[in-house]
C-alpha cells in the first residue's frame, strides 16, 4: 500500500505541489490527469526521489519516509521498492534491450549474471519483444523502447510502478502496443500509478482517478465518477479538451 | 651539388632516432594516462561544485592553459628540487632530488598542462549525457556513482574520445620540448645528431617524417577506437539476436 500525506514542493519560488493526499492500495492502478504545469510529474519524481519534495510523508508497504527529514539510507530504500518509465524513455543508449533489463539487477539486486539474464529475458518476452534482446535502443523503435523501458522497470519487481506520460512521445501508431502491455501488467496485480492522458485506459483499467490542478487534488474518484459525474469546472472543462483533441487524431 | 642534401646521412639518421621513439611515447602514455585520471577529477569536481576545491580547480585550470608549456616545464624543473629541500630540512624527508631522473620532471609537467586542457573536454562530454540517463539508473535502485560509472561516462568517453584524440596528437609534438631540459626524446636526439655530423636540414627532416609518421598511425588506431566506443550508436546495423 501506498500514501502520500501533505506533500509540498516548490522549485525556487514556484509553489508547484501543494499539500498532496494520495492512497494507493495494493494492486490499484490510479491515474493521474490535468493540464500541464499541474504538477503530476513532480508528484511522481518525488515519490522515489529524483526530486526532494519539501516536506510531507511518504509510505510504501511498512517503509515510511518523512521528507522534511530523510536519510541517504532511507532514499536507497524507497528507491528500491518504486521504478519509473518515462516519458521519453530513458533507455541506456550504451546497452542492448537485454542489458538494460539485467543493469539494476545486477548493480542494485547483485543477482548473479545468469539469474538475471534469465529473468530479464523472460520480461522482454512479456512485453513481446523476445526477439529484440541483442538490439540497442537506437535500432527500436519509440513504442520498443518504450516497451523495454516498462520491463526494467517491473524486472525489479517493485511494489508500485511510476509511469510518467508513457505514451506522450509515440506516434499514435505505437500507442496501443504499450498500452496492451500496460494492460496486461494491471491485470496480473502490479500497483501502479499513470499519469497519461488516454482516456480510454483510464475508462478501462483505472481504479481510481485523481485530477490535479496547479498543485492540488482537486477531484477524484472512479472513472465514471470522475468522468461522467463530474463535479468541478475545471476538470469538465480539461475533459472536453482531451476529448476533442482525441477525436480529432482518431479522425486524421 | 652533392652536398646540398646529403642522402646517405638522411638515411643513416633514421635508426638513431628511431632508437629514442619509445622515450617519446612513454613520456606521452604516461602524461596522457595520468592526465585522464586528473582530468576526471577536476571536471568531477567542478560539475558537482564541490565546496573549497571547485575555486581551487577553476584557478588551475586558468593558469595551466594560460602560460607557455615551455614555462611550465621549467617550473617543475627548478620547483621540485627546491620543494624537496624544503620537505628535508622541515619534515625530515631523506630523497635525494639529483637522483630523480629528469623525464620525472617532465612527467609532472606534461601531466600539469594536459589535465587542464582534458578536464574541460571530459566535462562537456558528461554534460552532454541526457540526465535521464542517470535519472534512469537512479530509478531501478543503482546509486549515481554506480550510475555514473556504468552508464553516464561510457557514453561521455564517445563523445571525447575526437578530442582525446587531438590531444594525444598534440603532446606528442609538444613531447619536443622536453630536451629543454635534458631529456634525450627524437628532438633531442635530432639535435645530437645534427651537430655531430654538423648537418642539420637533413636531421630535422627525417624527425618531422617520424612525428608524422607516429600521428597517423594515432590518427588511425583512435579512428578504431570510435568506432567500437559509438557501436551503441549506429542504427542502421542491426546485429542479430
Amino acid at each position: 500500500m501506498i500514501k502520500l500525506n501533505d506533500i509540498w514542493k516548490s522549485f525556487h519560488h514556484n509553489q508547484v505541489l501543494k499539500g498532496i493526499n494520495l492512497e494507493v492500495k495494493k494492486g490499484e492502478v490510479v491515474v493521474l490527469m490535468g493540464p500541464s504545469g499541474s504538477g503530476k510529474s513532480t508528484l511522481l519524481r518525488c515519490i522515489n526521489y529524483l526530486e526532494r519534495a519539501d516536506r510531507g510523508i511518504i509510505r510504501i508497504g511498512d517503509l515510511e519516509v518523512d521528507t522534511a527529514n530523510v536519510h541517504r539510507a532511507q532514499i536507497a530504500a524507497l528507491r528500491k521498492k518504486t521504478t519509473m518509465v518515462f516519458q521519453n524513455y530513458n533507455l541506456f543508449r550504451n546497452k542492448t534491450a537485454i542489458e538494460n533489463v539485467m543493469e539494476g539487477l545486477i548493480v542494485a539486486k547483485k543477482l548473479t549474471f545468469k539469474e538475471a539474464r534469465e529473468r530479464s529475458a523472460l520480461s522482454l518476452e512479456r512485453v513481446g519483444l523476445g526477439n529484440r534482446t541483442h538490439y540497442y535502443p537506437s535500432q527500436l523503435s519509440g513504442g520498443q523502447q518504450q516497451r523495454v523501458g516498462i520491463a526494467r522497470a517491473m524486472v525489479m519487481d517493485p511494489e508500485v510502478i511510476l509511469f510518467d506520460e508513457p505514451t506522450s512521445s509515440l506516434d499514435p501508431e505505437l500507442v496501443g502496443g504499450v498500452l496492451d502491455v500496460m494492460m496486461d501488467l494491471a491485470k496480473g496485480g502490479m500497483t501502479m500509478i499513470v499519469v497519461t492522458h488516454e482516456m480510454g485506459f483510464a475508462q478501462e483499467v483505472a481504479n481510481h482517478v485523481a485530477f490535479m490542478d496547479g498543485g492540488i487534488v482537486v477531484e477524484e474518484g472512479t472513472p465514471q465518477q470522475v468522468f461522467e459525474q463530474t463535479c468541478q469546472d475545471r476538470t469538465r472543462n480539461f475533459l472536453q479538451r482531451v476529448r476533442r483533441d482525441s477525436k480529432v487524431s482518431d479522425e486524421a | 651539388m652533392g652536398n646540398l642534401f646529403d642522402v646517405q646521412f638522411f638515411l643513416s639518421t633514421f635508426p638513431e632516432l628511431a632508437k629514442v621513439i619509445p622515450v617519446t611515447l612513454k613520456i606521452t602514455c604516461v602524461a596522457m594516462l595520468a592526465s585522464l585520471l586528473v582530468g576526471l577529477t577536476v571536471a568531477l569536481v567542478r560539475i558537482y561544485k564541490v565546496p573549497g576545491f571547485r575555486q581551487i580547480v577553476v584557478a588551475y585550470v586558468s593558469f595551466a592553459r594560460g602560460t607557455p608549456m615551455l614555462v611550465q616545464i621549467y617550473l617543475f624543473y627548478y620547483g621540485i628540487p627546491l620543494f624537496v629541500e624544503y620537505m628535508k630540512d622541515h619534515h625530515g624527508w631523506t630523497l635525494d632530488v639529483s637522483r630523480i631522473p629528469a623525464i620525472v620532471f617532465v612527467y609532472f609537467a606534461f601531466t600539469f598542462n594536459v589535465s587542464a586542457y582534458l578536464s574541460e573536454t571530459i566535462r562537456a562530454a558528461i554534460l552532454a549525457i541526457d540526465k535521464g540517463q542517470l535519472e534512469a539508473a537512479l530509478s531501478v535502485g543503482i546509486s549515481s556513482l554506480k550510475g555514473m560509472q556504468r552508464i553516464v561516462l561510457p557514453q561521455a568517453l564517445a563523445v571525447a574520445l575526437p578530442s582525446f584524440g587531438n590531444t594525444v596528437i598534440s603532446l606528442v609534438k609538444d613531447t619536443s620540448l622536453a630536451f629543454m631540459i635534458s631529456v634525450v626524446e627524437m628532438m633531442g636526439e635530432a639535435k645530437i645528431l645534427g651537430a655531430r655530423g654538423l648537418r642539420f636540414f637533413e636531421v630535422y627532416v627525417a624527425v618531422a617524417i617520424l612525428y608524422w609518421v607516429i600521428c597517423i598511425i594515432i590518427e588511425r588506431l583512435v579512428a578504431i577506437g570510435e568506432k567500437r566506443v559509438r557501436r551503441f550508436e549506429g542504427a542502421s546495423e542491426v546485429r542479430p539476436s
